[in-house]
């Protein structure tokens, strides 16, 4: 069989097949054989993956930044809510970063270099600095690769807002057309029929409120409510359990002599023999030889400076000379730190490896480090070990608290009695209740309503509400959302039937005036036939602020009067009056004539507008000819 | 299965398999090397044309947000003479537009959106230039031209294709077309959430509607 492949192989169809081996190679290169594989999906758009860590990873984020942003909702709503807009801003991203691609936007790696060297955070004393920049990114766990790839696609997304938003006009016809029309005047004359006297004169039925209050029963409903159980712990409360004796406090001065003086500061230099994160152990002993050496080279009168100026810059482990300046305890690597602290003024220390490299320090001044006397600074210290004890006993408490609740979770009484604490109850309160104490608490409220305390009748965990104070409560008591009895209603119902039919008559009479009005009676005559009060304005425009805007809504659209007549028109006003409406004269400007202040003043304004419009049409257009599927039972 | 004896054979065996398709083979690896160096060589020139033109992009958007307009003006058209096979010379010739459309060249602008409409591929973003082109021909009267770019279903544009259609109706006086072309675009602009004032405002000044 080896002979038959043999033969096939031979001659021109060898060639053949080399060639179309090869070229997916060229095309693709070896990755295309292995994919990626193995992540949860969490949707996908036009067929590329958003995976489930995204996603998870976007709620987060979004929770964090919008938490102020979500209140007056329920928690439940709340999450959906988060979950909905973090997939929408994931999908997004994503068709961006596909419309990009397909429009063959590149940004090159000197673009990205510009990018990230000019952002703030990673700006030392003297301009980017690259260690900064590697420890920031690090610490939002992102790597190198990754972080200039999320860069670059930024970048792209944004040379595409570029190209749509800045390029955004209001066209000399478009600015006109709105200045004209904004610019048109009215001749008006109005009468307001005032529903409030009519309301006196209303009788209501007793089966008309009962009719009312039964089908329109959703106007008159009390919330749900329940009666709590709690238990309040603070730490002051138990601040003043705390006794201070003398030796107590001799004790903390010592254990904590940092806090109560200047903090000791060093003047300190290093050599870093720099190591890429995760090096080969081949790579880090050669540069443990290269730091040895430069020990030896210091040992023989070299300064640090020198060694660093005078590297060799062939070779691949680099040496940066830094001076920290003074610098307090903590700043430094750890490893880097606990040496530089313990070294006396002057010495060097041996390499110390941390995950930048190998660090070669030397201090060259100390100063502060003196600590004020006991005498002193006493009574600093019976502040802070006062603070410091409650604090202790605080945390001990609540834990003790949370552990009866958990184990009694029928009574609050067990550890309401353990721990000497008071016991309160409530009054029936609604979810949303406001209040000074600790049940105005948000998430109080929320722990109440929960399935495990409302339904199942639990003891809360514990709530805490900040860090020295902490709740643990039940309910007592649940009353469901209910329809008030009518009784206590019905002055309410009485009040909004005679609203409405005072609103019904009053517009039934305006309708009649208006009607009379196109029948061809004048002014006068309807004015004293139904009572009315003309009120003229000559000129008007349509943001005219010293009358009612619905009237001049309705002025607006009632069209053209013909010469020496007028239209009429009608409308509700908000209050349950009615004003019939009379355009007796219409101006709009002469094109030409237009104030060229006004046209620049709604040219801003369209300008202002059209940018946000491009950019929003654009985003839905992608998104409503995009491919998406949402794996809901996933993401759930 | 044949068992060549000897290495002699062997050797023989392969010397006359060399003489019969070492042409070949030598042309085959030739080809598929030439073919590999070829793309690569042609795909690093592409890249690096595209991120040429992207810089200059940069250069072109930094231009026209600091409202240096010669500047702006300059670099754009550089832009769409030096590299008009990238997406960049898309964007620079909208760019363009408005530029003309600000300098109160409206032909000059339609000429630009007409390069774009021509070099761009992309469905969504033709939606957008159409619309432009539309506009600035509605701004020097040319109805019909304009009218004629805003047919078809145009999906997330449907409000801003009907405010369009409704202004050219009004200015051609058809009122009643005008109106049906306003009242959709103010149903596209309320679903999606927007402001509605302008809407309100040139739907209102029409009138009331006839009675049917």
């Amino acid at each position: 069989m080896l002979q038959n492949i043999r033969d096939l192989v031979s001659g021109w169809l060898a060639a053949v097949i080399f060639v179309l081996l090869i070229v997916p190679f060229a095309f693709w290169g070896i990755n295309y054989y292995f994919g990626t594989g193995g992540e949860v999906v969490a949707a996908e758009v036009n067929g590329s993956p958003i995976t489930l860590r995204d996603y998870q990873q976007s709620v987060q984020d979004l929770r964090q930044r919008l938490r102020d942003l979500v209140t007056g909702m329920s928690p439940a709503e709340q999450d959906q809510f988060l979950k909905k807009r973090a997939l929408e801003v994931l999908i997004h991203r994503e068709l961006l970063n596909q419309a990009d691609a397909e429009l063959g936007l590149r940004i090159s790696d000197a673009q990205v270099r510009g990018t990230i060297e000019s952002v703030p955070y990673f700006q030392g004393d003297a301009g980017f600095d690259p260690n900064l920049y590697q420890s920031n990114i690090r610490a939002v766990g992102l790597s190198a690769a990754g972080f200039e790839a999320q860069v670059r696609k930024d970048m792209m997304a944004e040379q595409l807002q570029t190209g749509l938003i800045e390029s955004a006009f209001v066209t000399d016809a478009e600015a006109r057309r709105l200045a004209g029309i904004r610019g048109q005047r009215r001749d008006i004359r109005y009468a307001v029929l005032s529903a409030d006297a009519l309301k006196e004169n209303i009788a209501v039925a007793e089966e008309d409120v009962q009719k009312y209050y039964e089908t329109r029963g959703d106007e008159f409903m009390d919330p749900e409510r329940v009666r709590l159980a709690y238990i309040e712990l603070s730490a002051e409360a138990v601040a003043g359990e705390v006794t201070a004796t003398d030796d107590d406090l001799r004790g903390y001065y010592e254990d904590n002599h940092a806090n109560y003086g200047l903090a000791e500061q060093r003047e300190i230099r290093q050599l870093l023999v720099t190591l890429p994160e995760k090096a080969p152990p081949a790579q880090v002993g050669k540069a443990k030889k290269r730091a040895e050496a430069i020990v030896g080279e210091l040992n023989g009168g070299k300064s640090m400076q020198e060694i660093a100026t005078g590297q060799d810059l062939e070779s691949d482990t680099g040496v940066e000379y830094s001076e920290f300046g003074f610098l307090t305890r903590g700043v430094l690597e750890p490893e880097v730190d606990e040496v530089a602290f313990a070294l006396k003024e002057g010495e060097r220390s041996n390499p110390i490896q941390s995950k930048f490299g190998l660090h070669i320090v030397q201090v060259t001044r100390l100063k502060g480090g003196e600590t004020g006397a006991f005498e002193d600074v006493r009574e600093q210290v019976d502040r802070d070990y006062r603070r410091a004890e409650a604090e202790k006993r605080f945390f001990d408490r609540a834990d003790r608290l949370a552990t009866l609740a958990f184990e009694n979770p029928d009574s609050l009484d067990t550890a309401a009695e353990d721990l000497g604490l008071t016991l309160r109850e409530s009054e029936l309160i609604s979810r949303d209740y406001v209040g000074t104490d600790a049940l105005g608490n948000p998430r109080v409220m929320e722990a109440a309503f929960s399935d495990d305390v409302l339904r199942e009748g639990n003891n809360s965990e514990l709530i805490e509400l900040d860090n020295t104070h902490a709740v643990v409560l039940r309910v007592l008591e649940h009353v469901r959302q209910q329809k008030k009895p009518l009784d206590q209603v019905r002055e309410q119902a009485v009040t909004r039937i005679k609203i409405e039919r005072a609103r019904d008559q009053i517009r039934a009479r305006g309708e009649a005036v208006r009607a009379r009005l196109k029948g061809g009676a004048v002014f006068g005559d309807v004015a004293s036939e139904f009572g009315l009060e003309w009120i003229e304005a000559s000129g008007v425009r349509m943001d005219d602020p010293n009358i009612n805007r619905a009237i001049l809504r309705e002025a607006f659209s009632l069209g053209t009067p013909a010469s020496g007549s007028a239209v009429f028109g009608g409308v509700s006003l908000g209050t349950g009056d009615f004003a019939v409406v009379a355009v007796t004269g219409r101006h709009d400007p002469k094109p030409d004539a237009l104030d060229d202040r006004d046209v620049k003043a709604v040219r801003d304004e369209l300008r202002q507008n059209t940018g946000t419009r491009v950019w929003r049409n654009y985003i839905d257009e992608l998104r409503r000819t995009a491919d998406v599927v949402v794996f809901e039972e996933r993401i759930q | 299965m044949d068992v060549y004896r000897t290495e002699e054979e062997q050797l023989e065996a392969l010397r006359g398999w060399w003489k019969e398709n070492g042409q070949s083979a030598v042309l085959g690896v030739v080809i598929g090397l030439a073919a590999v160096f070829g793309w690569r060589a042609w795909q690093s020139h592409e890249l690096n044309r595209g991120e040429a033109a992207s810089a200059l992009y940069q250069e072109l958007a930094i231009a026209v947000r600091n409202s240096e307009t010669d500047k702006a003006d300059k670099t754009a058209a550089d832009l769409q003479r030096r590299f008009s096979d990238t997406p960049y010379a898309i964007f620079a010739a909208l760019i363009h537009a408005r530029l003309a459309v600000d300098a109160g060249d409206p032909g000059a602008a339609a000429g630009h959106l007409r390069t774009a409409l021509a070099k761009n591929r992309d469905p969504v973003l033709k939606r957008e230039i159409r619309l432009r082109l539309a506009r600035v021909l509605e701004s020097q009267d040319m109805h019909d031209e304009a009218f004629a770019l805003l047919d078809g279903a145009p999906g997330a544009y449907e409000a801003d294709y009907g405010e369009l259609r409704g202004d050219i109706e009004a200015a051609r006086g058809r009122i009643e077309a005008a109106r049906a072309a306003y009242e959709n675009a103010l149903k596209q602009t309320r679903a999606s959430g927007s402001a509605t004032d302008v809407l309100e405002v040139k739907l209102a000044v029409l009138g009331p509607k006839p009675p049917a």
